[in-house]
């Protein structure tokens, strides 16, 4: 199965061989290629240079062209700043600087950087065509707030036709820009909406929904499938966002994976999110990032959800760290040992280690996950065991499954990161790896001589 | 020694910079050694040109996706620089008017922070003229005042006095132990901040007995309604609606029509504005509203 067919058969509840993994790469690419994000936003060499760095490294089954909510904006004169770390952010509103909603008009595919990333999307699909091409557009409640700025919330008491008009402009733009997008190969829509959160479900209703509706039916009409993204606390909006009839809904850590199940299952609607993004993504470890990922699979489930962070990537991740989310949803070895990890924030306080130079024998310990429900463990533990025989009394071995809170505690103690590991004498030796016998017996006899010469 | 912080809240509009600039001057917080956060969306570089007068640090944080989740990045890569530094005793935070106070209470409970910084207090700034219009559209407006361990009604001297007493009854029942203070331009708040108790909470920060919720319903009534009964409805109804606005067709005249704080004002319309109404309003239930309203409006 290709990552392409992976994820449209996630996004339609159809079953998949595993968990698709979908990174949204946005400014973060600028990161991959060293340069500031402005000049990455402007150019769409850059952006599907980027993007093609990203899918080399992280090896996903989907990717956005890029992520950015101020395309549109933009073009329709609202005030943008560029920043070197971040997407750009709007912050002056042509509607309340005297322009009038009908001087706006229907944004063009050459228009400022819609061109832009019109032509990253026909890169990254050209040269990718086994991956799910996502393509962030703004949502209409979002664009209203970008153009008239947060007037809007007091003209929804004041003036509700007129919202309601903006909000319906905004829609047409969504459409126009969803094909424009799908015509450049774009396999998936991500209607981004964040601004929802701000309103409770029955402004949602009447202000977001009927327009969202008729957004997903077109994109679905045009031949790809529609994923409604909204961050920060919306939970209550999640039903409201479902009856929209979008295939997915994406969220991020501000609300939890198995609510959203709940409230998608059995409705032909599939979710995706949401890896915790600053804790853990950017001020994690790629222990942290691993285990979050296996968080995210174990509530999940595995029909009809896509693993994704819960918005855009910072600028600054880690590579490492999605590199050690890719290596958890392709290997479910990966994930069992991710699952039985310690949390690097427990701290065991009664750890203590023998000093291995007190005695004249050598002690090998082997970390495992459990030798007789790991292939690898057991090939790691075989190898020890004959060999550590071949010395008789003078090499002691055990082995400690970190299923167990000692075996944990041992891990702990050694600084071991990886599953299988051998230490000997409190030494990390050999990492994931199981070593060649005659290896193995020539660092256990390098030993025994050390400490039979310093006698 | 850790870093004493104040959180400053209030919905769009509501006068935190006034206020904010009102503290620094104040006697209070004058010789300290303050840095501040501005957090405020759509408005880069407005609130630092106002400050910038002061010597103070200023931080802007400003994520242009406008994601809370990706905002806690900057915040947490900003309150570690300030930590850094290690010259601040005080640090002000002036959330964005969309910002939810549990977000930036939380982020400051990140391990990595926890020892450095406490809380002190956080302030929440309400608008007495626009409070009422904007909780039901606004969520974060009301989940700022539920979080706030002090509360100011701002713009008291544009507000009647009526006006001013339902905004104090709406914002006790969001949060019945935060003290309520009245006042203009910040003056006084500086002393109002530091003799302030922080809010022992329930771990959801929330009071258990969660408040009337406050409603926004609106109606577009194409036919000819009756002003008698009408008006008949709006009274039996006047301690439940906060406010009221729109276009009605009385008896053939389109006439505008508002309701603020109980008192009813009114006047004939010759534009051709479409009928529509909104009502807000609080302690009834969404489908008892409409239905009151749709029988008098013959919708």
């Amino acid at each position: 199965m290709t990552g392409r067919e992976r994820v449209l058969n996630a996004i339609r509840c159809r079953e998949t061989d595993r968990i698709p993994w979908v990174p949204f790469v946005g400014s973060h690419a600028a990161s991959l290629l060293g340069i500031g994000a402005e000049e990455y936003f402007k150019s769409a060499e850059l952006i599907s240079e980027g993007a093609q760095l990203a899918i080399e490294r992280y090896k996903p089954d989907g990717l956005p062209v890029t992520f950015d909510l101020q395309i549109e904006a933009e073009v329709l004169g609202c005030d943008v700043k560029y920043s070197q770390d971040n997407p750009p952010a709007v912050f002056g509103h042509p509607l309340t600087k005297g322009k009038k909603l009908e001087e706006l008009w229907m944004p063009q595919k050459d228009e400022g950087r819609i061109k832009t990333v019109l032509q990253a999307a026909e890169t990254i699909r050209q040269k990718n065509p086994d991956i799910a091409l996502y393509a962030t557009i703004t949502g209409p409640f979002t664009l209203a707030l970008h153009l008239l700025g947060t007037d809007i919330f007091m003209k929804m008491f004041e003036d509700v036709d007129y919202v309601k008009q903006l909000i319906a402009y905004c829609s047409e733009v969504a459409k126009k820009m969803s094909e424009y997008y799908i015509h450049a190969g774009c396999d998936i829509i991500a209607l981004v909406d964040p601004m929802t959160s701000q309103i409770g479900p029955d402004m949602f209703k009447q202000f977001v929904s009927p327009y969202a509706s008729e957004i997903f039916e077109f994109i679905r009409a045009n031949g790809a499938a529609g994923s409604f993204f909204v961050c920060g606390h919306a939970q209550q909006n999640i039903e409201a966002m479902r009856d929209c009839k979008p295939e997915n809904i994406s969220i991020d850590e501000n609300i939890s994976l198995e609510f959203v199940k709940q409230k998608c299952e059995g409705m032909q609607v599939s979710f995706g999110g949401n890896l915790q993004l600053t804790t853990v993504l950017l001020l994690g470890s790629e222990t942290d990032s691993a285990k979050d990922a296996v968080r995210c699979i174990d509530s999940a489930g595995k029909t009809g959800f896509i693993l994704a962070p819960g918005c855009d990537l910072p600028y600054a991740t880690p590579p490492k760290n999605l590199e050690a989310v890719t290596k958890v949803v392709q290997d479910e070895y990966e994930q069992q040992i991710a699952r039985n990890m310690p949390d690097e924030s427990i701290k065991f306080e009664d750890i203590s280690l023998p000093n291995y130079q007190d005695t004249q024998k050598v002690t090998v310990n082997v970390i495992t996950l459990d030798s007789e429900a790991c292939a690898p463990c057991q090939y790691m533990v075989d190898a020890v065991k004959a060999v550590c025989g071949k010395f008789g009394d003078k090499v002691e071995w055990q082995e400690h499954k970190i299923k167990t809170r000692d075996g944990l505690k041992v891990m702990a103690a050694l600084g071991v990161q990886n599953i299988p590991t051998v230490c000997i004498d409190g030494e990390i030796s050999f990492i994931s790896r199981i070593p060649p016998k005659e290896e193995l017996e020539e660092v256990i006899r390098k030993k025994l001589q050390k400490k039979a010469e310093s006698v | 020694m850790a870093v004493s912080v104040y959180v400053l809240t209030g919905y769009l509009g509501a006068g935190k910079t006034t206020a904010l600039n009102s503290i620094l001057k104040s006697e209070q917080f004058r010789d300290k050694r303050i840095s501040l956060i501005i957090n405020e969306f759509g408005k880069i570089g407005v609130d630092g040109k106002l400050l910038e007068n002061h010597s103070f640090p200023l931080y802007e944080i400003n994520k242009g996706s406008v994601f809370c989740v990706c905002t806690k990045t900057d915040f947490i890569k900003t309150v570690t620089q300030i930590r850094e530094q290690a010259n601040t005793d005080i640090l002000i935070i002036e959330a964005t008017g969309i910002a939810e106070s549990c977000d930036i209470e939380s982020f400051m409970k990140e391990p990595i922070f926890k020892q450095g910084f406490e809380i002190k207090a956080n302030v929440c700034l309400v608008d007495a003229a626009n409070f009422t219009k904007i909780a039901p559209f606004l969520k974060p407006a009301v989940s700022q005042v539920q979080y706030a361990d002090l509360i100011n009604i701002t713009k008291t001297d544009i507000a009647d006095e009526d006006e001013i007493a339902a905004v104090e009854k709406l914002v006790r029942n969001y949060n019945p132990q935060a003290r309520i203070t009245l006042g203009t331009y910040g003056r006084g708040l500086a002393e109002d901040i530091i003799q302030t108790k922080r809010i022992e909470r329930e771990s959801a920060g929330i009071s258990m007995t969660p408040p009337e919720d406050v409603i926004a319903v609106s109606f577009t009534p194409e036919g000819n309604v009756s002003r008698e009964e009408f008006l008949s409805l709006l009274d039996k109804l006047k301690n439940q609606i906060l406010r009221l606005k729109g276009y009605v067709n009385f008896d053939g005249q389109l006439e505008y029509i508002e309701v603020v704080c109980g008192k009813v004002f009114s006047r004939k319309e010759p534009s051709n504005k479409r009928p529509s109404l909104t009502v807000i309003a609080w302690k009834i239930s969404r489908e008892e509203i409409e239905q009151k309203f749709k029988n008098v409006l013959k919708i």
